[in-house]
């Protein structure tokens, strides 16, 4: 098999153009102040740097992080029982399990980041049709509120939390529990110490899973009526042709907390086993 | 005591499988009915109408007023999100089983590195990647529209089908290769009759996994051609409110269940293709 080794070499030429080449121009503008993508026309500037001490900058990070901790947090406790529920259950059918959770994402997100926005303002079709046999809902104002966006984003990433802890869960060897049941530990001690370190890995690759797209990314939380995070920002930074520096440095801080991550999904999965 | 022990597992089983089955298909439900729904704001249920499914192959037919140009609006991005994730689909799951086999070939530490790479698009934030995507493209085409739109989704589909079909590659005995050659087959031979039926359902999961990736793309599609050459996540997210035609729910609920039911369809023929290939075993 090794003369095969050849045809990754296309691929290493086409990442490199496509991954490591643009980050480089990146680099070189967010030390220009262009217009558009000219970066051999611009002048050498350290302007787009005020922007890190920009209070609405610092505010957005912030509060994209804040937003997106507080639901990871929330999906990793959600999460973790679902998938060793399912696990330990008689209806481990991966196949099943996979459509369940994969389903979701067959249906656009936007669309569906839209439903539930539209079930946090006061008319909405849930309430219509309840209405119609005589059950009153009380409505619930989440639109915009922090709740709202946190229960939104829960709900749009849940399933990339589920389906690596319910991967490395799964695959867990099964006499492992009856060794521990023989050496005498409960059930809890056995899961404290046998099943949750060795899910450690889903959940690491689940926290990045949810937690980066959570906090960079602007179409669920603009749905959900919340346009002042960091992803609106870099949009808007990158829409109006005038400040390209400016969103090419934020990009810049994002992708070096990236860059953090992937070196941990580097050294907890080597084979890239979980991200699937 | 036992048995309330039992129940309350029970209990506890039924409260978070429903905390979940709530919180993931909850929009998707709401989705459906709004697709059903005789007005097209959605604030208020009519009544049952299959129009906007009417609306969604024959506008003109179904539709009246300002709603007949907002559905063949969403008609034309339906097309072009189903052209580019249709390409997309078959170009990456080619490459990426092509590249998996290069991959897996390299030498441990080299397959480590490749791998390291071959994630960056899947961990790196939807918004990086458009955005370096969008510079890359925009120094090659003079302008954005579909081949870079196709570019992009091909780029990150592909991780997602190297992933799925490495493992698949790790299980095979290296020694088949090696008889199929000296049986007489040549390279590409061995590797269409023996390797890849070995891989093939790592080859369905990538493929799956890649259509699933482009047909939900909003984020990279953004930065990347898509207000150009628009597809259907732009269209929503641009119109609001009623502008965006209801036939968009009915297209949604559709492609859902489709692809459900599809996938059903397939694990139960293969059941039954095992039970069959099982009887005949044992009957020998």
């Amino acid at each position: 098999m090794k003369r095969f080794s050849k045809l990754s070499i296309p691929y290493l030429i086409w990442m490199s153009l496509l991954v490591l080449i643009p980050i480089a121009i990146l680099i070189i503008m967010a030390f220009q102040e262009t217009k558009g993508i000219k970066i051999f026309e611009g002048k050498l500037t350290f302007n787009n740097f005020k922007v890190l001490v920009d209070d609405y900058f610092i505010e957005s990070l912030w509060l994209s992080f804040l937003y997106s901790g507080i639901s990871t947090v929330c999906c990793i406790f959600i999460a973790y029982p679902i998938a060793y529920i399912i696990a330990r259950s008689h209806f481990n059918n991966r196949f099943l399990v996979l459509c369940f959770l994969v389903l979701p994402m067959w249906s656009n997100t936007l669309l569906r980041t839209k439903a539930i926005a539209s079930l946090f303002m006061e008319g909405n079709i849930i309430s219509s049709m309840l209405a119609k046999i005589g059950l009153e809902l009380p409505t619930l104002d989440l639109y915009g509120k922090p709740l709202g966006v946190i229960i939104g984003m829960v709900s749009m990433y849940l399933p990339f939390m589920i389906l690596p802890i319910y991967t490395v869960l799964e695959k867990i060897d099964k006499s492992l529990y009856d060794a521990s049941d023989d050496l005498g530990a409960n059930t809890f001690k056995t899961f404290w110490k046998v099943t949750f370190p060795l899910s450690l890995k889903g959940i690491v690759t689940g926290i990045i899973l949810v937690f980066l797209p959570c906090a960079t990314g602007f179409g669920i939380a603009e749905g959900l009526g919340e346009s002042g995070l960091i992803g609106t920002f870099i949009q808007q930074n990158f829409g109006n042709n005038i400040t390209y520096g400016v969103g090419a440095l934020v990009s810049i801080v994002i992708l070096i907390i990236i860059t953090a991550s992937l070196f941990i999904v580097g050294k907890v999965d080597k084979e890239g086993e979980t991200l699937l | 005591m036992s048995r309330v022990k039992k129940i309350s597992s029970i209990l506890l089983k039924v409260v978070f499988i429903g905390i979940a089955v709530i919180l993931i298909y909850m929009p998707i439900v709401v989705i459906a009915l709004q697709s059903f729904n005789g007005s097209k704001n959605n604030e208020i249920f009519t009544e049952f109408s299959g129009k906007w499914y009417g609306g969604l192959f024959y506008p003109e037919g179904f539709l009246e007023g300002n709603d007949v140009q907002n559905a063949s609006d969403l008609q034309e991005a339906i097309v072009n999100t189903l052209m580019v994730t249709t390409l997309s689909t078959i170009i990456s799951t080619i490459l990426g089983v092509i590249f998996a086999i290069g991959i897996h070939s390299l030498s441990r530490k080299k397959r480590q590195r490749m791998i390291l790479l071959n994630n960056v698009p899947i961990i790196n934030a939807d918004i990086v990647t458009g955005v370096t995507l969008m510079i890359v493209f925009s120094i090659i085409f003079s302008e954005l529209g579909f081949t870079s739109l196709l570019l992009s989704h091909i780029f990150f589909c592909i991780p997602y089908v190297v992933l799925s079909v490495l493992p698949k590659l790790s299980e095979i005995d290296n020694n088949l290769y090696d008889a199929a050659v000296d049986l007489g087959c040549n390279s590409v031979k061995a590797i269409w009759k023996v390797i890849l039926p070995a891989i093939k359902s790592g080859i369905i999961m990538g493929m799956l996994l890649a259509f699933t990736m482009s047909i939900d793309d909003f984020t990279i599609s953004f930065f990347t051609g898509a207000r150009i050459f628009n597809n259907v996540s732009m269209i929503v997210y641009l119109r609001k409110g009623k502008a965006l035609s209801p036939s968009a729910y009915a297209y949604n609920t559709i492609l859902t269940f489709g692809i459900l039911f599809v996938l059903i369809g397939y694990n139960i023929y293969i059941h039954f293709k095992n039970n069959k290939k099982n009887i005949k075993n044992a009957s020998k």
